[in-house]
């Protein structure tokens, strides 16, 4: 099958094109959600390059794990569920990390601002870095899913191996302790 | 108990302020939330605080990866599972085989070195301890050894020690001469037998020690 017909469809019948051993199938799953898995990463572990790292394994595990992906769930539920495990266990080896990233403040905004702006910017972008970085891995994983990447709690009951209750009270939680983390800039 | 309903009623429309923010209550609890919101200030106030919240995490802008990073992905993905599919021409291809045997020969190699006996040091340790463990030379010690005698005697009923303590420790001499010819090993039974005494027996021990004359054992 022609390229451009193929990024027509759907995640699902790509797998199967995969799983008959069409490679160029799964590199249209990569292309295709390469951008959210990174941000859920960066959002997760709040560092650049690592992030650029996690996410290329994270499809390099996926890869070779997708033969036995049994369908039960969306393509990229499954993927954030293989996101979700890597940065958990990145969290736990890398706790260091934490402090050096606080000097990873070098990158540049994406949007123009003036200078004042920009002092702001990264003050309010290093407490929120903290605060997040400050939430326990599951919270963290439950908040972001929730909050930046719109997953529904359901969703993310299913990523996380929990009880739908179980994620919404997660995200709750994160939620209370990311308002006291973050009270002095509301 | 109209404090005590509307403690509960707020602490319940609490769980719900983040979704109501998000929008995503089904109608009749967005209809409860609201209602509560007119009548209470303190949930009120945590709203305001929630909604600020949100804003403030909303307002945080992330700078992305530049366009080349998108364009080298894909292909640095399949560097990496090219490179993880690739045979490993390694002397060992399972890693964990590896480390096993390498374990297996450190605990060999160790349990070589910790537990050959140090013939020259066993020795010296040997010695040393048996120094230790020598009774000091005193009166007591070599009185004991007699005692132990006479204890292990009065299991043959030929001289019991209440006998020997109410005669000084003034036995007959032959049995004496056996006390003193005895092995030097009764005095491992001396310890136990010595504990086994109470108190006032070893004073009185003491004192047939101390009235004993070295003439009547020889």
């Amino acid at each position: 099958m022609k390229e451009k017909n193929m990024k027509d469809e759907n995640d699902s019948s790509l797998v199967q094109r995969f799983k008959q051993g069409d490679q160029k199938a799964f590199n249209l799953l990569v292309i295709r959600h390469q951008k959210r898995i990174y941000d859920f990463i960066y959002r997760m572990i709040r560092n650049h390059q690592d992030a650029a790292d996690l996410s290329m394994e994270v499809f390099v595990r996926a890869y070779k794990g997708l033969k036995d992906f049994k369908e039960r769930s969306s393509f990229y539920v499954w993927l954030a569920k293989i996101a979700v495990n890597l940065c958990i266990n990145f969290s736990k080896r890398e706790k260091f990390r934490y402090f050096l990233s606080i000097f990873d403040l070098a990158e540049k905004p994406a949007t123009t601002s003036s200078p004042v702006d920009k002092v702001e910017e990264k003050e309010l972008r290093l407490a929120i870095d903290q605060a997040i970085k400050n939430l326990p891995p599951r919270q963290r994983s439950s908040f972001v899913l929730k909050f930046y990447q719109g997953l529904s709690h359901q969703q993310i009951a299913q990523i996380m191996g929990i009880s739908e209750g179980a994620a919404k009270s997660n995200y709750f939680q994160a939620i209370k302790k990311l308002q006291k983390l973050l009270a002095q800039y509301r | 108990m109209k404090g005590r309903g509307k403690g509960m009623k707020c602490k319940e429309i609490e769980l719900l302020l983040a979704e109501y923010y998000e929008n995503s209550l089904d109608p009749d609890e967005r209809k409860r939330v609201e209602q509560h919101l007119t009548e209470c200030e303190s949930c009120r106030l945590k709203q305001k605080e929630i909604e600020q919240t949100y804003q403030l995490l909303e307002k945080e802008s992330v700078s992305q990866p530049e366009e080349s990073f998108w364009t080298n992905f894909l292909p640095q993905v399949r560097s990496r599972i090219e490179a993880e599919e690739k045979p490993r021409l390694t002397l060992f291809p399972k890693p964990r085989l590896a480390f096993a045997l390498i374990s297996a020969v450190v605990v060999v190699a160790l349990s070589f070195f910790l537990f050959t006996p140090d013939k020259k040091n066993l020795e010296k340790l040997r010695t040393e301890s048996m120094v230790e463990t020598t009774l000091p030379e005193s009166d007591l010690s070599s009185y004991a050894d007699q005692l132990a005698e006479i204890l292990s005697s009065q299991e043959d009923q030929s001289l019991p020690l209440e006998t020997f303590l109410s005669s000084g420790g003034r036995g007959d001499m032959e049995l004496t001469e056996k006390i003193l010819d005895e092995d030097y090993l009764s005095q491992r039974n001396l310890n136990s037998i010595l504990n086994e005494l109470s108190l006032e027996e070893l004073k009185r021990l003491e004192e047939s020690i101390k009235t004993l004359q070295i003439g009547d054992i020889l």
